[in-house]
Formats: structure tokens, sequence, C-alpha cells
């Protein structure tokens, strides 16, 4: 009698519990997924520009592919912004191979995201800087705020 | 041999079209086969002019902008128009670093890029009527 009170009272708890679980962990990855399916922004449909990024040694290591315009600095600022909140880290570090384009919208963001790193006491770096995009950079005089490195491994180093 | 062309685009103003615009006019002037490099200046120098039309000329809001591109021999004539609502103070929108907009984190670098990849620009701008900006280059490489 005593043990059936205690099913029917635990069953269901454990019920909830597993149904919160799955609520939460469907959640969770919506949120991850989002990013990956692009779900959240209308106007990635026939994307000029995508970022990849990872993590080394506290800093955020963002490789930007594409075009960089005014159109795509909104996601790229929304992107970067997120990444840098997620992950605690102090630098950013920017991959600019994979840049077929890029105008003074690009300065912005790096201006922007100069201001965020600061915060934390970091520094902003890029490498593989294509000559067109330099040229832009330096234009804007934004080598005295950042620094310009020739390969990942330098940055690291230099940033450590 | 003489070459010469013109061409005309109108669109409207959402920012997805600034690389429409540039590809447009880099695609146009590629019949003179100019270098890798020209064609960048003029691209970048184009979609200023138009990311100015969107932010500032329209401020977001719905309008078109006209792209005319011509060519004579080796120097090659941009024209960007819009009916916006035109720039207010000239000089001050020339200075580097000045922006009109800072809650945008703008450089306020779009007319030193194109004064500086481009060999000549005119503003033309009435409050409240429209701005145009007309840009020349000379393609070394065909000389």
């Amino acid at each position: 009698m005593e043990i059936r009170k205690i099913k029917i009272k635990i069953i269901p708890r454990i019920g909830i519990i597993f149904l919160f679980l799955k609520v939460y962990s469907i959640l969770w990855r919506m949120y991850y997924i989002e990013d990956f399916l692009c779900l959240n922004d209308e106007n990635e449909r026939g994307k000029t520009m995508t970022i990849t990024y990872s993590i080394k040694k506290g800093s955020l290591i963002a490789k930007i592919s594409g075009e960089v315009d005014h159109h795509t600095s909104e996601t790229i600022r929304d992107k970067l912004d997120r990444e840098f909140i997620k992950h605690n880290v102090k630098n950013i570090v920017f991959d600019f191979s994979g840049i077929q384009f890029m105008d003074s919208s690009g300065i912005g963001v790096i201006m922007g995201r100069y201001k965020n790193v600061k915060e934390r006491g970091g520094q902003v770096g890029v490498y593989n800087v294509a000559p067109q995009v330099d040229r832009v950079l330096q234009l804007s005089g934004l080598y005295k705020i950042i620094n310009q490195y020739h390969s990942l491994d330098e940055a690291i180093l230099s940033l450590q | 041999m003489e070459y010469q062309n013109t061409m005309k685009i109108s669109f409207i103003s959402k920012s997805q079209n600034e690389g429409f615009a540039r590809v447009a006019v880099a695609a146009f002037i590629s019949q003179l086969d100019p270098t890798l490099e020209e064609i960048s200046d003029i691209k970048t120098a184009v979609s200023e002019a138009v990311t100015n039309a969107v932010i500032h000329g329209y401020e977001n809001s719905e309008g078109m902008i006209n792209v005319s591109c011509s060519f004579f021999n080796n120097t090659v004539e941009i024209v960007i128009e819009d009916k916006g609502k035109g720039i207010e103070d000239i000089s001050k929108a020339r200075e580097p670093l000045y922006t009109s907009k800072p809650e945008l984190e703008r450089s306020g670098m779009g007319f030193t890029v194109m004064e500086t990849f481009m060999d000549e620009i005119e503003i033309e701008s009435v409050r409240e009527k429209g701005t145009a900006i007309r840009m020349r280059k000379k393609l070394k490489s065909l000389e």
C-alpha cells in the first residue's frame, strides 16, 4: 500500500523533471543551432559573408570570408559580440585571408571591437591581410591601435 | 582606337544593393581590361557612395538610387545620385573620421576613401532634394 503511494508520487515527478530536461536541452540546442542554420537573420539569404571562430590561449580568432560592407557589417558585429561575451577571452584576432572585398564599414567594425576589447584590457590583431584591404586599413590610421601579424602563431605568441 | 560606352542602373535603397551596384560597375568597366587594383579601387569608391545614399540620403527609408557609368578612352566617370535629404555641410562631411551618425559605429572615412581611390570627386547636394557624387578615374593600364 505504502509502496504504491510512493510510486504514484515519485513517477509523475520524475516524468516532469525529464520533461523539463528535454525542453531545456531542446532550447539549448536551438540557441546554438540558429547560428548554424541561420534562422536568426532573414538577410542571410544569399549571403556574401561567413565567419568561423576558434579560441586559442585567451584570444578569439575570427575568420571572415567574403565581402565586408555596410550590409554585412551588422551581422559581423552581432556575431562577434555574441562570441566575445560567450567565451571569456581578452583579445580578438581577425584572419582576413578570405576577404574578397572591404570598404570603410570594415574600419567601423574593427574600431567598435577595439573598444570592447579595451574594456577587458585586451588587444585587436589582424593577419593575412590582402593588399586591397591593407590600403583601406592604412588610410584610416587603424594600425596605430591594432597590430598586424604575419601569421596566427606570431599573433598568439605576442598577445599572450 | 576610341573606346566609348555608357550605362545606367536604378535600384531601391536597400543595403543588399550595395554589393549589386559595385559588381555591376566592375562588370561594365571590365571591357576596358583594367588591372585588379583599378577594379578594386573603383568598387570600393562605388560602395562608399552607395552606402552614403542608403544611410544618410534616405536614412534607411526607401527611395531610388541611380548609378551611371561611362568611359571615354581611358577615363571612367561614375555618377551616384539619390533624391534623399542632402548633405548639411559638405566640407565637414569630407573631413576624415567625421560622421554625422556616431551611434551607427561608422568610421567617417567614406569620402576619404573615395578621394584616395579615385582621381577626382565632385559633390553636388541640395538639402531635401538629394545628392549627386561624380567621380573620375584615369585607368593607367590603358595608357
